[in-house]
């Protein structure tokens, strides 16, 4: 039997290595790729959520909210990452860099 | 029960390995042949009878495995090696969704003629062909040739776009049957629309029960057919939207430098495409097993006063499988035709076509049917 | 260890250590993309055992098929890697792999051993159970209608209507993977953050194309 504590712990190792290498890592899309990551670990952890609610819900009243949600943060994050690949198209054909530190302009 | 899945999953795959892709191999050379005016394959023979060149693939396959399987300098060993794979497997996979019978029940037992009765049946079609797209473009890039990133890069473009077209053109047959389990779609076709109205004042007897059109989605909604067959076609690459592979342009594109094994998945992978396209064509549009006019409880009724309702059920369970067969087989036959009759769309042609072309008419096909759905009262066609 | 515990496990080993072999190991741009599609169809299949069909399906279309594509065209078409790098050492290759296996040894048993409440969220001990097998036996139980009236059983109107949640067929998509309480909950409950979320790709459609289509010149 699977419990949400599962799939909880899963999400959170996700999670975790998607923000490892959004930090350590050089190339742009990698970060990009790493983000990526980070969300799917996210989706986990609501599906996980959703179906711990419907577990304790009684029988006729299977609440969606969780799927519901998890189902918009995809189309959300898809949205999200064809912009960011807009601008880092934009930013290489500007810089001709993929490295992070060279995306500088608007660090103080 | 898993004894039973064994049996279905070995029948279907020796059924599409040994039965469906050699015919599928051998009607795409043939029939463009003929469509061509060219004579064909001709060279292989038993005894000097060619047989219209049907042993063709099979020395195909022999020749593929026998030659040698060689990396270019430079490309990326593992990505190089994976990437055949990755384009077959989801294809072959595909080929657990599509149903090629009915449901059936004998004494208590139900028998459900497909591997996987998925939920969401239509949904993993597109999932997979994206991924085994991902193959051919991974295939591109690990070659480190100019020609085949080219088509490495047409081929990704391609797959988005083909994905977007393909899904919106498909939406009006959800609604219209309300399910997107492709079982369930077989079950609903499974009828006959009256022309009732139209006729109701001539006083045909009898054959007025004759007189009505099967409730397949081909009948329902014919633009939704023709714009996913097309869409789908385009997915999987085929002529004559092929760009990211033209032979006479680059060579061959994103497959140009695989030989031996390597080139022979790539080529199994576009034929079992081919045959997983026309079998969600059935099932969508042709009624997957139906036979037209005859539903399944009136074949059963008919012939179990001979043989008993077990034999009869038997018995309807083979005639829906070659039924379905024979369907699958023609719209192999019409992929063929097209692309053996159109000349090839250069890339941003195809762009163009898919964008401003299919795109707009899926939309448009989507609130039409939907307005007719709400007029006609919640739908149901 | 029941068939489904052992699925899921395969499938977290897999999705864990894809992961880190993305952050870890891969070291062009292309090889982390082929990383996080092995990540993302794993989570995707976690998806399909805890959640249903629905949201599995459509996150394997939309994230492990289409981004993933997207992600490698942008590296084909503006060239990310900057040229091939000299290939690693073997040796530290071998580690970096080791380093992967053991982030898979630790994920089996942090998830194993985790305190907690012990709330199912699968498995036919659960009411609500969602899954292959709990679909197949709801089908079989509603079967007998469905083969004598399968246009009856199925019909569509079913979806359309108020009253659906009385209908046998609904009661039935809910238990097995449920598009169709999916579709209600959307177009129903959550109608305006859907809109919304409609204007925000709009948006984003538009806002990438000016990024992104305009002439470096």
């Amino acid at each position: 039997m699977i419990t949400h504590d599962h799939v909880l712990a899963l999400s959170a190792l996700l999670f975790c290595a998607g923000a490892v290498g959004a930090l350590l890592r050089r190339n742009l899309i990698v970060v990009l790729m790493c983000i990526e990551l980070m969300f799917a670990a996210v989706v986990v952890a609501l599906v996980g959520f959703d179906r711990m609610w419907a577990a304790r819900a009684v029988a006729d009243s299977v609440p969606m909210e969780g799927r519901v949600f998890a189902m918009i943060g995809i189309a959300v994050v898809a949205a999200q990452l064809a912009v960011g690949l807009a601008i880092l198209v934009s930013l290489v054909r500007n810089r001709d860099s993929m490295d992070i530190e060279d995306a500088r302009l608007l660090r103080w | 029960m898993t004894l039973l899945l064994l049996a279905k999953t070995l029948t279907v795959l020796g059924v599409l390995l040994v039965g469906l892709v050699p015919l599928t191999a051998w009607l795409e050379r043939r029939q463009s042949a003929l469509m061509q005016d060219r004579v064909g394959p001709a060279r292989v023979n038993v005894a000097t009878a060619t047989l219209g060149g049907l042993l063709q693939p099979l020395a195909d396959a022999i020749a593929r495995l026998a030659k040698e399987s060689v990396r270019p300098r430079g490309a990326d060993r593992v990505l190089h090696a994976l990437a055949p794979a990755l384009a077959l497997v989801p294809v072959i996979v595909m080929v657990a969704v599509i149903p090629f019978g009915a449901r059936y029940t004998i004494g208590s037992t139900t028998l459900s003629l497909v591997l996987a009765d998925a939920d969401a049946g239509v949904l993993w079609f597109f999932a997979l062909s994206t991924l085994s797209g991902l193959g051919f473009v991974l295939a591109g890039w690990s070659s480190n040739s100019d020609y085949a990133l080219l088509g490495a890069v047409r081929a990704g473009a391609q797959t988005v776009s083909c994905q977007i077209a393909m899904a919106l053109s498909l939406v009006p047959m959800f609604a219209i049957y309300g399910t997107l389990r492709l079982s369930d779609m077989g079950l609903v076709q499974d009828r006959s629309i009256g022309l009732g109205g139209l006729l109701s004042n001539l006083d045909l007897g009898v054959a007025a029960e004759w007189l009505s059109l099967p409730a397949w989605g081909i009948v329902q909604n014919p633009v939704c057919f023709a714009t996913f067959l097309l869409c789908a076609m385009a997915a999987s690459r085929q002529p004559p939207f092929d760009s990211s592979s033209a032979g006479s342009e680059i060579a061959g594109g994103h497959t140009v430098e695989y030989s031996g094994v390597g080139l022979g998945l790539f080529q199994l992978a576009g034929v079992v495409q081919l045959v997983v396209i026309a079998g969600i064509v059935t099932a969508v549009f042709l009624g997957g097993s139906a036979i037209p006019w005859l539903s399944q409880d009136r074949i059963i009724s008919a012939v179990s006063g001979f043989y008993g309702e077990g034999f009869a059920t038997l018995i309807c369970m083979g005639a829906h499988a070659i039924a379905f067969l024979l369907k699958l087989v023609s719209v192999i036959v019409l992929q063929v035709v097209l692309r053996g009759s159109m000349p090839r769309l250069r890339d941003d042609q195809l762009m163009d076509w898919l964008w401003k072309g299919m795109m707009p008419l899926a939309l448009l096909n989507i609130f039409a049917t939907g307005f007719v759905l709400v007029a006609v009262g919640g739908g149901g066609g | 260890m029941s068939a489904e515990v052992l699925l899921f496990d395969v499938l977290a080993a897999l999705a864990v250590f894809s992961a880190a072999a993305m952050v870890i190991v891969a070291r062009t741009a292309v090889a982390a993309a082929t990383a996080l599609l092995a990540c993302l169809t794993a989570v995707s299949g976690i998806l399909v055992l805890i959640g249903g069909e629905l949201v599995g399906v459509v996150h394997l279309i939309v994230h492990g098929g289409a981004v993933t594509v997207l992600l490698l065209m942008i590296v084909l078409l503006v060239g990310a890697e900057g040229g091939r790098r000299p290939a690693s050492r073997v040796r530290d290759t071998a580690f970096k792999l080791l380093g992967c296996g053991a982030a898979v040894g630790i994920a089996l048993v942090v998830v194993h051993t985790a305190p907690g409440t012990g709330v199912p969220v699968s498995g036919v001990e659960s009411g609500a159970t969602i899954g292959p097998g709990a679909a197949s036996a709801a089908a079989t139980a509603l079967h007998p209608a469905a083969a004598l009236h399968p246009a009856a059983a199925l019909h569509p109107a079913a979806a359309l209507h108020p009253a659906a949640a009385l209908h046998p067929a609904a009661a039935l998509d809910t238990i097995s993977g449920g598009h169709r309480a999916m579709g209600l909950a959307l177009f129903r409950s959550h109608l305006l953050p859907l809109q919304v979320l409609s204007l925000l790709l709009l948006s984003a459609v538009v806002g990438s194309v000016a990024l992104a289509g305009r002439r470096a010149d």
